[in-house]
């Protein structure tokens, strides 16, 4: 029997092929090779069940490491990152930048590693290649703002990798263990890797780089950053700190606070990434309640997020792609010249704002139920005030204000064909999940106490009234002429801190080092340097003349005649301009000098 | 009034992709107003339907089951709980996000100054 290669390698060798490969080979590869990945992992689950070990081991340097290990809760990640990758690779095939199509695969094997990996050092290599690999899909868009961008998303996310190290290091020192399990927040260590997950999952004030970044990838490259980062950080919270209580405070803030940016922020990406916080929002405090309902229930979202919010990301890359712009303010009636690219967006909106028979209402709603099974009554009403936020900023505003609102004037064509598969490929999913959800529930990782139905009649006539009257007020709003304009703005947020605030730093840096610098340069080079230099002529010179002194008082000489003296003698010193029989007597005296001393 | 895209300034490849066409002139559904009109009466008689549906569980036709323990809150169970949170929610949502607008606004290259 052949022994399955390791998913990531698949991944890897393919991305490999596809920078080297040309025109349509490379297309086919470019697809084949998560295809393939998908149906590798399959065979080795399988297998799995039949041997009963889970883990592959692989030693380096006295260190036992776990390069995958195939549990429920790794493995129903690495199916949707292969899902994504093949979904985002159809949606890429127009993409002609070499360098894109190949990170982006990369970024995809990388966040399967991740994933699937077993001990904090694997999953330390694969969180770095995860950074590195995702800033492409920003500087990939070639202008002034992406990269500056990217360069602060890369400084945020490797010093994530580094948090993790170090709490790796102090966790191994304490437990003798770089097993990645439960770690829990009892020492410094595990303190150290929440704050690492933290930030890639987005936790407030950490958030930045979402809102930063995301607007300014490449129409394909948002696409790809909403797939696989903060998947792999909720996974990772999942797996090490299923029922920590700060999540939950954390998780409800996130739930809560993009909202009201989403509603005044005019790019359409933009308010998708205020979005995508929320939405994770709902997933920490799933993981943060800890019993089976919480933990599958944000699995289920982190699955379903992919698919809906994917479809949001795919449906704004089409209209940035074809229009070049992603302001609400400027966009408007393109249902006129992108019909399908509209009805696949309404599908996602729908799905995300958690109409019953799409993905969304299945997974969002079992974390709502495990909060009140759990009692949290605040948690809960502020989690059904941030459900009626995503139908107002997520389910209206982004189909609405591109595709119909006032009519902006522009016409244009549909989406290029390999985009609207892709957009097809995530609907079905919406909706497959929706109508079919104990599909999805058969892959989540815990075992249930009681089996979650979402399907209750009272569930579903409750959920239609909440979004139909958040809609309500939204058109009563609209109508009224209450309802705020989109204007081009920007608004501000703890991102100040990072970009005036870090000017700022460059600035007080500037004046204090430059300045400081300045001063030693000139008391240095401008004084010191030319006092030594004059001190190093003159001392010897000088010591001379007092030596040979009282020699010219023996000789007669005084008053002017000896001051002429002492002015000749040290003229021929400093310039070492001295006859022979002069420099015979000086080097006899101060060899006379010596010897005495 | 929409302001008019940008042209081309750099060189995002994404730039390749933009297709911009002159108005063909014909009209489609929601040029109509009466369409619109249809649209929101349709929608609005849908809300008033989905309020009266409470009246099912008042009636005891349909058991409303409720998502916390019995006693816990109990206004979840009251006609027309979730209507009239969601339409407060998102009446809230908006009002505040325009009074976070006279707080966080500022110009669109804010940061490139």
């Amino acid at each position: 029997m052949i022994s399955s290669p390791h998913p990531v390698i698949i991944i890897f060798v393919g991305a490999l092929l596809v920078g080297v490969l040309r025109g349509r080979l490379k297309n086919i590869v470019s697809v084949l090779t998560p295809v393939l990945g998908l149906a590798n992992l399959l065979a080795i689950s399988s297998g799995m069940e039949v041997s009963g070990d889970d883990t592959w081991r692989l030693s380096v340097m006295d260190l036992d490491l776990v390069v995958a290990r195939f549990d429920k809760l790794s493995l129903v990640f690495a199916y949707l990152f292969h899902i994504a990758a093949i979904i985002t690779s159809i949606y890429s095939l127009h993409v002609r930048d070499n360098m894109q199509r190949v990170t982006g695969l990369l970024y995809a094997g990388s966040a399967i590693g991740a994933v699937l990996a077993g001990d904090l050092i694997t999953l330390f290599v694969f969180w770095e290649l995860l950074a590195v690999t995702s800033v492409f899909q920003i500087w990939a868009r070639r202008t002034g703002k992406a990269t500056s961008s990217g360069i602060r998303y890369l400084l945020l996310h490797v010093s994530s990798g580094l948090l993790l190290l170090l709490g790796a290091a102090i966790l191994y020192r304490e437990t003798d263990s770089l097993a990645f399990d439960e770690i829990g927040l009892q020492g410094l260590g595990g303190w150290l890797i929440f704050l690492a997950l933290g930030i890639k999952c987005g936790f407030p004030l950490l958030h930045t780089w979402l809102t930063d970044s995301y607007p300014e990838a490449t129409s394909v490259g948002a696409v790809y950053l909403c797939c696989f980062t903060t998947k792999t950080a909720v996974y990772a919270m999942a797996r090490g700190f299923p029922g920590a209580e700060p999540l939950l405070y954390i998780g409800v803030a996130m739930a809560v606070f993009p909202i009201f940016y989403a509603v005044i922020e005019n790019d359409l990406r933009r308010t998708l990434a205020f979005s995508m916080i929320n939405q994770i929002g709902f997933m920490l405090v799933g993981i943060g309640l800890g019993t089976a309902w919480g933990i599958n229930g944000a699995v289920a979202h982190a699955f379903n997020d992919v698919f809906f919010k994917g479809l949001l990301f795919m449906a704004m890359g089409a209209v940035l792609y074809r229009t070049g712009t992603m302001n609400a303010s400027q966009l408007g009636g393109l249902y006129k010249s992108m019909p399908w690219t509209t009805g696949f967006s309404i599908v996602g909106a729908a799905a995300i704002s958690g109409f019953p028979l799409l993905c969304g209402f299945v997974s969002k709603s079992m974390i709502m139920a495990s909060t009140a099974k759990e009692g949290h009554l605040v948690i809960w009403l502020l989690l059904l005030f941030a459900a009626a936020g995503v139908l107002k900023h997520a389910g209206i505003k982004i189909p609405f204000f591109a595709f119909f609102a006032h009519d902006s004037g522009i016409r244009t064509r549909e989406a290029p064909a390999n985009m609207l598969v892709a957009m097809a490929m995530s609907a079905v999913m919406c909706i497959g999940i929706g109508c079919f959800p104990h599909l999805l529930y058969r892959l989540l990782p815990e075992p249930w106490d009681v089996a979650y139905n979402p399907y209750d009649t009272t569930h579903i006539i409750t959920q239609f009234q909440l979004l139909f009257f958040a809609g309500a007020a939204f058109t009563f709003l609209l109508l009224r002429n209450i309802y705020p304009p989109e204007l081009r703005s920007t608004n501000l947020d703890f991102d100040w801190t990072w970009r005036k605030g870090g000017r700022l730093f460059y600035r007080a840096s500037d004046v204090i080092f430059n300045t400081a610098n300045e001063k030693i340069h000139r008391g240095v080079v401008g004084v010191f340097i030319g006092r030594l230099n004059h001190l190093s002529k003159a001392a010897p010179s000088r010591l001379l003349v007092f030596v040979m002194t009282p020699l010219w008082k023996a000789q007669g000489f005084v008053d002017e005649a000896l001051v002429e003296k002492q002015r000749a003698f040290y003229e021929d010193a400093r310039l070492g301009a001295f006859p022979i029989g002069k420099a015979a007597i000086i080097a006899v005296i101060l060899l006379g000098l010596l010897y005495i001393l | 009034m929409a302001d008019i895209v940008s042209p081309p300034k750099d060189n995002d490849p994404d730039r390749e992709g933009i297709i911009l066409l002159e108005d063909d002139g014909r009209k489609h559904l929601w040029d109509n107003p009466a369409n619109v009109k249809r649209f929101l009466k349709g929608f609005f008689i849908i809300c008033v339907l989905l309020f009266l549906l409470d009246g099912l569980f008042l009636a005891h036709l349909v058991h409303k089951h409720l998502s916390f323990e019995s006693d816990t809150f109990p206004l979840e169970g009251w006609l027309g709980f979730f209507s009239i949170y969601g339409f407060i929610a998102c009446a809230l949502i908006v009002l505040l996000a325009k009074q976070l607008r006279k707080v966080v606004m500022r110009s669109e290259d804010y940061y490139d100054k």
